[in-house]
């Protein structure tokens, strides 16, 4: 099952995208209680909206954004059927993508 | 076939250059900033993400935050502005580790408006910055954090 949960909504003409994607952000600095070492880092780097194949918003960040992260966007416009891709990269070169019709 | 001494320095040295240049690859390729994420106090990070360059402090800038946070792990923010033209906003927690957060790179088809939640490791003042073609701009609000985010 993908990491990443897409809703969308219509408002004053235009779209609020948000987004929750299930991941450790692990900032390397806390320990497993159970074996008493650092857990290695382990986070999300870049994040891209693409709206109907073009870049509309990427992101970069560091293990300052909490564990499972969630994004909320406004779209300008943005009509029934339109399509949204996001995807993301982590510092261990994982990479996940979702795509989400607008309704 | 025999490895003394010599080659298996020789062996470490190659793996060795081939390792980092393998990392510096899975960086470049991603285009992320590893120098704007490393560890460092908030006036460093400030400037290296500002190139240099000033922020002027504006009102047009909205940064809604809790002012107190129960759980500094899960701290709740929207950025949003009202400035023309801008290129990116970020967001700055002061006494994280890693001080800057996230920075949204937006394009004129999306609103210049983030929600998403952050760590914060202990009570300190969070920064937005936006990028505009004018130059910087900046906000800031403090926000008390009852358990820290750095415990787990």
């Amino acid at each position: 099952m993908s990491s990443i949960k897409i809703r969308s909504k219509r408002m004053d003409g235009n779209t609020q995208i948000r987004t929750l994607i299930s991941h450790p952000m692990e900032h390397g600095r806390n320990k497993d209680k159970t074996t008493n070492k650092l857990i290695p880092m382990h986070f999300i780097q870049v994040l891209t909206v693409r709206h109907n194949g073009k870049v509309v918003a990427a992101c970069n960040m560091g293990a300052g954004v909490s564990k499972d992260p969630y994004f909320a966007f406004m779209l300008k416009g943005g009509e029934a059927g339109d399509e949204i891709v996001i995807d993301w990269v982590d510092n261990l070169g994982n990479k996940d993508s979702a795509t989400h019709k607008i309704s | 076939m025999m490895i003394n001494r010599r080659k298996f320095l020789k062996l470490l040295l190659v793996i060795g250059t081939v390792g980092t240049g393998m990392w510096k690859t899975v960086s470049a390729a991603v285009g992320w900033p590893v120098s704007d994420f490393a560890p460092m106090n908030v006036d460093a990070a400030t400037k290296q993400l500002l190139k240099g360059k000033t922020a002027t402090e504006t009102d047009k800038i909205e940064l809604t935050i809790p002012e107190i946070a129960e759980n500094g792990a899960v701290v709740p923010v929207t950025v949003s502005s009202s400035l023309e033209g801008i290129k990116s906003v970020a967001l700055i927690a002061e006494f994280n580790p890693v001080p800057l957060a996230i920075q949204m790179f937006v394009t004129p088809d999306i609103e210049p408006t983030l929600s998403t939640r952050l760590k914060l490791a202990e009570t300190s003042f969070v920064y937005a910055f936006a990028e505009t073609e004018n130059g910087w701009f900046s906000t800031r609000k403090k926000v008390k954090v009852t358990i820290g985010g750095c415990g787990g």
